[in-house]
């Protein structure tokens, strides 16, 4: 409140005695966006004070607005998140180079955002230069740093960061793609800074971390509470492990040695948090004494089977979090509803591996049901299913009313599927799971017909974001989908095959939509003509068309990979961007007419 | 007399005095702070409070530190209730109480008071809140648009009146709505304004019913009144006067 204080000491009192002091004390009680979006329409000095007083801001696509603006509204600023590139880039479905650059926004920061004390970007491409700038511009004041599934750097940057920013009490940097020349940078953290409290550079690579840093870090950081590191042998781990006394959290490490070696190795007495890669069944017992503790397990990485994932998780009876693969299978998931009473979040991914799973190492309507009636405290469920039917998204509905994110994917393994199209269990799930904002549903042909698109739209009364795939018959479906959802702001869509000229009625008539994401779409004409009634103000439009990608996999061969067109389109106050790669075009508004350079 | 009956004595700016017990006075930090580090004896003088508030106060901490020390046998849902009320008072009092709790440094009652006030501005819409404080509106409609895109489109802030566009309407509805004034012209989604492309019958028209699809599919659906009606380029505006909270 320090400096803002004089500032609303100088105003002048309103009609009412409501004074900007007395406001200025009331707004630090008033947090939700909507509130503050509401307070900040009332009057031209509310709409300031609120600006003074906001400490927080997410601008959920950088090229919504500018630096420039976000400074001029919310000058006094103290944390920031800023997403970048689309969420497909998680599944490599977008170029690398589209764009989401960080550098205009570090320079803001480093010139005008004096108050900034937290920065978290996500999915942006950051250089080594920024991290120097932001290090030498913040780096006394800065205390979180969250480089999140970013890329462009390399530990040359992380070396500024760990040189510069000295107060940093959260260093995140999972699953970004970083260049790693040495190790040297964590070596810079563990000579610096005696106050971090968060350290993450899982699923980084970066493989040229000495444990003995690590170790260093523990012993001088004393408030040390959650470290998620790449793939190093537990073994080496056990002087971190003995230093690190008040960790909770842990995920990481790898086990190379044999089974037995492990039985010497002991964990921090409050670790519940714990997610430990490729542990299987031999390594399993040395975390049996801290089951009962356990208040988040990630076993995606890890390698058990079935059987394991029964034997693990019935001893886990405070469990909150659970993150694993459809390994588990429907008795895994028995066990997790007669077991774990206490879980509100559940992630299920699909194993990479298809072929030769048998039927136990898989996820379907069975396991949902008895999940349903089992976990009643459920707030986020995204699970892979082989096989399912309307009555356990029914059973979804009906008792899990907690829920708040829901995501379901059906994969292709089974030919048939039990019971399609899941028109009455979508609707079911819809009209009970009230509090529903996240809802994501990617099906198969016959997955949903027009008429179930159609309840998605009249049942989605909380919803702000959604992805569909493979759903509806016909841009009727979309039509009839589009009259309803009146929240929805953030739409993706895959494999649907819907016209253009659907897609520009729907989006019109999402009277909430301010982001959308098409990923394949039926051109009519070559020149995208149909497109043209989605233009509006404010509305920018990017294409990237079908092209054919040239890659190298992860065992060396070369393929090449058939990406269909996908289609951008989000609201902006600066109009079209002009730093996009040559493979996109855009649709511009003032000008109606299409820009196009596609390198050939 | 015995240290445990000690009184304080407090004016304030209105040259009322008030002789409390310590106990009770050291509620205030820095009444603390003065009378730990002043001196004991004489009166401490509280500049920026009137009698009226500060007798208020006193009341607070007086209650709050017998139900700490167990003079008064309260349960704390009594005590809550208790201050629920302690709180249902004018506007200006209200604003009164949280700039002299912040002075005296009550941290307990700043929290209480703040709130109580932070909750007559929590889930309403800016129209509604004018109209609890008695605030007018000085933004000009491009400038308010303006705002309300940059909190929709680049602040992550949905909410607000939602000034939001069906442009679609079916033939039929348009045509009922302008030959007959009694019946249903639209169903619309909940926090919308309507703007209705090629209408232009519709300008000639003073008043027009229109029904609001709450956004429950169950709740019944509400009657609006228009309060007004502009003709754009293409667009006619129909601006409600918002009844109901959605």
């Amino acid at each position: 409140m320090g400096e803002n204080y004089n500032e609303l000491k100088k105003s002048t009192a309103s009609q009412t005695g409501l004074t900007d002091v007395v406001l200025g004390w009331v707004m630090l009680y008033i947090d939700d966006p909507e509130d503050r979006s509401a307070v900040s329409l009332v009057c031209r000095r509310w709409y300031e004070l609120d600006a003074l007083t906001r400490k927080h801001i997410t601008v959920a696509l950088c090229y919504t607005t500018s630096p420039e603006r976000l400074r001029r509204r919310f000058p006094h600023l103290e944390s920031l998140k800023l997403k970048g590139k689309p969420r497909a880039a998680m599944f490599d479905m977008i170029p690398e180079d589209w764009g989401g650059y960080v550098t205009p926004w570090v320079k803001e920061i480093a010139e005008n955002l004096t108050c900034l004390k937290s920065v978290h970007f996500r999915r942006m491409i950051v250089n080594d230069s920024d991290l120097e700038v932001l290090g030498r511009s913040r780096g006394e004041v800065l205390r979180c740093l969250k480089l999140d599934k970013c890329s462009g750097f390399s530990t040359d940057g992380l070396l500024h960061v760990g040189r510069l920013c000295r107060q940093l009490r959260t260093l995140f940097l999972e699953d970004s793609s970083i260049i790693e020349k040495d190790g040297r940078w964590i070596h810079e953290i563990a000579m610096n800074n005696s106050v971090l409290e968060t350290l993450n550079f899982y699923m980084t690579d970066l493989v040229k971390v000495s444990f003995e840093d690590l170790q260093l870090i523990a012993r001088n950081c004393r408030n040390l509470v959650s470290v998620k590191i790449s793939d190093c042998e537990i073994l080496d781990l056990v002087g971190f492990f003995h230093a690190a006394a008040v960790l909770e959290e842990f995920n990481g490490g790898s086990f190379y040695d044999q089974p037995d070696g492990y039985a010497a190795v002991t964990f921090p007495s409050r670790l519940c948090r714990l997610g430990l890669t490729y542990m299987g069944k031999n390594e399993m017992p040395i975390v049996f004494p801290f089951a009962p503790l356990f208040k988040e397990l990630d076993l995606l990485y890890a390698l058990l089977d079935t059987e394991d994932h029964c034997l693990l998780i019935q001893r886990c009876p405070n469990l909150e979090v659970l993150k694993t693969r459809n390994v588990i299978g429907d008795r895994g998931l028995e066990v997790v509803a007669r077991s774990c009473k206490q879980l509100k979040r559940l992630r299920i991914e699909a194993d990479a591996e298809e072929e030769g799973m048998e039927d136990e190492g898989l996820v379907s309507q069975t396991g949902l049901m008895a999940l349903a009636q089992g976990c009643l405290k459920l707030e986020h469920l995204a699970v892979y299913v082989s096989d399912i039917t309307n009555a356990s998204l029914e059973y979804i509905g009906t008792y899990l009313k907690n829920m708040c994110d829901f995501r379901l994917v059906l994969l292709d393994q089974k030919e048939r599927i039990t019971d399609l199209p899941l028109d009455k269990g979508v609707r079911a799930l819809l009209r009970g799971c009230g509090k529903l904002r996240r809802f994501a549903l990617h099906l198969r042909p016959g997955g949903l017909t027009d008429a179930g698109l159609g309840y998605i739209g009249k049942y989605s009364w909380n919803i702000r974001w959604m992805l569909l795939g493979y759903v509806g018959e016909s841009d009727a479906g979309l039509l009839e989908f589009s009259k309803g959802c009146p929240k929805l702001q953030k739409l993706e869509i895959g494999g649907c095959f819907f016209s253009e000229h659907a897609l520009a009625a729907a989006m019109i008539r999402l009277t909430s939509l301010r982001y959308l994401w098409v990923l394949g779409y039926r051109e009519l004409s070559q020149s995208s003509r149909d497109l043209l009634a989605m233009t509006r103000l404010f509305w920018n439009i990017e294409l990237v068309p079908a092209r054919r990608v040239v890659k190298t996999d992860r065992v060396g061969e070369v393929v090449v990979v058939e990406h269909p067109g996908h289609l951008l389109a989000y609201y902006s106050l600066e109009g079209p961007r002009i730093d996009f790669p040559d493979l996109i075009f855009r649709l511009n508004y003032q000008r109606i007419s299409l820009y196009r350079s596609i390198s050939l | 007399m015995g240290s445990t009956s000690t009184k304080i004595k407090l004016r304030t700016s209105d040259q009322k005095v008030f002789e409390v017990e310590k106990a009770v006075a050291v509620q205030s930090q820095t009444i603390k702070y003065i009378y730990e580090n002043g001196c004991p004896d004489s009166v401490i003088h509280v500049h920026s409070v009137s009698g009226d508030i500060l007798s208020k106060i006193l009341d607070y901490c007086k209650k709050h530190v017998n139900s700490a020390a167990g003079k008064e046998d309260i349960s704390p849902e009594e005590l809550y209730e208790w201050d629920a009320n302690f709180v249902k008072v004018d506007q200006n009092t209200l604003f009164d109480l949280i700039l002299a709790a912040n002075c005296l440094k009550i941290e307990s009652l700043l929290d209480l008071t703040c709130q109580t006030v932070a909750n007559m501005i929590k889930g309403k819409r800016p129209e509604e809140i004018r109209t609890t404080f008695n605030i007018k509106n000085d933004y000009t409609i491009e400038a308010e648009e303006a705002v309300r895109r940059e909190n929709k489109w680049a602040f992550d802030m949905l909410g607000g009146v939602g000034t939001m566009v069906i442009e679609e309407l079916a033939d039929d509805t348009m045509s009922k709505c302008v030959t007959n004034a009694k019946s249903r012209v639209c169903v619309i989604a909940a926090n919308q304004i309507v703007m209705m492309r090629s209408i232009s019958k519709l300008a000639n028209k003073k008043s027009i019913d229109v029904y609001k699809q709450p956004q429950n599919p169950t709740t019944p659906r509400i009657k609006e009144s228009v309060k007004q009606i502009n003709v754009g380029t293409g667009f006619i505006e129909l601006f409600f006067h918002f009844k109901c909270k959605m």
